[in-house]
């Protein structure tokens, strides 16, 4: 699962903040080209199951993160699915 | 060398200041938010390091909102002349330096809150400078002619009932007093890396609570969004256009932690100690003139009869002080030391009392030669 930020810098902020605040493992990433519009974008990928925990990370520390993706894999590519 | 122009620049630094430049200079490199290399991270992550001390220091809730800068000068004009817009006011203070009055004029629609001789700025007179135009209100925490502190809180308070948003301009403030940017309820705060927060030169920075109020004046390659022509609204990505300084950064980030580890109050007292001592033995000193209130690290003082950079050249070579205007020009109308400037003593953390002393020594010899010449 993905969730997609404004800058590298808020990304990082989030792994920072999501592995201190509750351990979650995550890292930037370029936002997959099937999602983003073009030029530089940065996302931040972390496990699914732990969907929960970014999202209260993320108000709780009030970052501004833009669209949530889930990931699949289909007929040999990456699917992603926006979820609210 | 007996350094006291503190208020210029503090010279010597924390040794963690100067390592962790060296480390990013040599071990790092990488172009922050450019990428998604080690060292393109390493910056990146320098930067919310540096961000992160800073909003402890100042209690700023949300730490993105603060931006890097050259100085405090660039910081004070991104933060004025992205505020105002056609047919917008600005009210600034006698006392403030250059860097505010300066961009103020550029905008040409300003009032000046004036000062009593003693370079205070009552919140009367500050109430008097903001009418129904004025948009943005700054006011320089503390004079960096002649130390005297202003009551911001009460200035706060008079710009919000107003209407306005405030400009802090903790130049000569942030590392010597306790600021808290929630309790002050200030719009923007703008200081220099270089001075109390113990940084490198060419840094400095800007807090901006609403961002989205804020135009960006300098605009350009962020490493986000590239595909658009607008700059984009992103936190700090809005203001931080081209190529960091990550060393300078990294090494303010330790800068302000050695000041949070010792305490902003306690190098404040410990420089307004030195100060007093020194503003003691000048005011009974024959011929000699002191300026302002003593409540900070600044003295500003005259010799009678001596221009003021006569003066600070007959002190000697080896002692360091600044003489002039100190780019603050209504600063010294108010003070009535517009003839000739004077002459600025500014105490760091690391100055010692020996020398204050010697300054003592150096000021009486001076003062006395000038007597027996006259």
């Amino acid at each position: 699962m993905l969730v997609t930020t404004g800058s590298i810098t808020t990304a990082e902020r989030l792994t920072r903040a999501l592995y201190r605040s509750a351990g979650v493992p995550a890292r930037v990433i370029h936002t997959p080209a099937e999602i983003k519009k073009g030029g530089c974008s940065y996302a931040v990928k972390f496990n699914e199951e732990n969907e929960s925990a970014v999202r209260r990370i993320i108000k709780e520390y009030g970052i501004k993160v833009r669209k949530y993706y889930r990931e699949s894999y289909s007929d040999g590519r990456f699917v992603y699915h926006a979820v609210p | 060398m007996l350094y006291l122009d503190n208020a210029a620049t503090t010279r010597r630094k924390p040794a963690a200041v100067y390592a962790a430049m060296l480390r990013y200079a040599l071990l790092s490199g990488g172009n922050a938010g450019r990428g998604l290399n080690r060292l393109s991270l390493g910056g990146i992550r320098a930067v919310i390091a540096a961000q992160e001390a800073a909003a402890e220091l100042f209690n700023i809730e949300n730490e993105s909102n603060i931006i890097f800068t050259q100085n405090a000068t660039y910081a004070l004009n991104m933060a004025i002349l992205g505020s105002l817009g056609a047919g917008d006011g600005i009210a600034v203070s006698a006392m403030d330096h250059n860097s505010v009055l300066r961009p103020a004029a550029l905008h040409g629609q300003y009032t000046v809150a004036r000062a009593d001789s003693t370079g205070y700025i009552s919140p009367l007179a500050y109430r008097r400078a903001i009418n129904e135009k004025t948009r943005l209100a700054v006011c320089t925490h503390v004079s960096n002619a002649c130390g005297t502190a202003q009551p911001v809180e009460e200035l706060i308070k008079a710009a919000h009932t107003r209407g306005a948003a405030f400009l802090l301009d903790a130049s000569q403030s942030a590392g010597s007093m306790n600021i808290d940017a929630k309790s002050l309820d200030v719009d923007m705060l703008a200081c220099p890396g270089h001075k109390g927060l113990m940084g490198p030169m060419g840094t400095g920075l800007l807090y901006v609570r609403d961002p989205e109020r804020l135009r960006a004046v300098i605009v350009g390659g962020t490493g986000s969004e590239s595909e658009s022509l607008a700059q984009p609204e992103t936190m700090p990505d809005k203001f931080h256009s081209g190529t960091l300084n990550i060393p300078a950064i990294a090494g303010l980030r330790e800068g302000i932690r050695f000041v949070l580890r010792e305490g902003a109050e306690n190098i404040g007292k410990h420089e307004k100690c030195l100060a007093d001592t020194l503003r003691g033995e000048l005011i009974n000193m024959k011929g000699v003139t002191v300026y302002g209130r003593s409540d900070t690290g600044i003295v500003l003082f005259n010799i009678n009869g001596l221009e003021s950079g006569n003066c600070a050249a007959a002190l000697g070579d080896g002692i360091i002080v600044r003489a002039g205007y100190h780019c603050a020009p209504l600063a010294h109308k108010a003070l009535g030391t517009v003839a000739g400037g004077a002459v600025r003593a500014s105490f760091g953390y690391f100055n010692t009392k020996s020398d204050v002393n010697r300054m003592i020594d150096a000021v009486y010899k001076v003062s006395r030669d000038t007597r027996l010449r006259q």
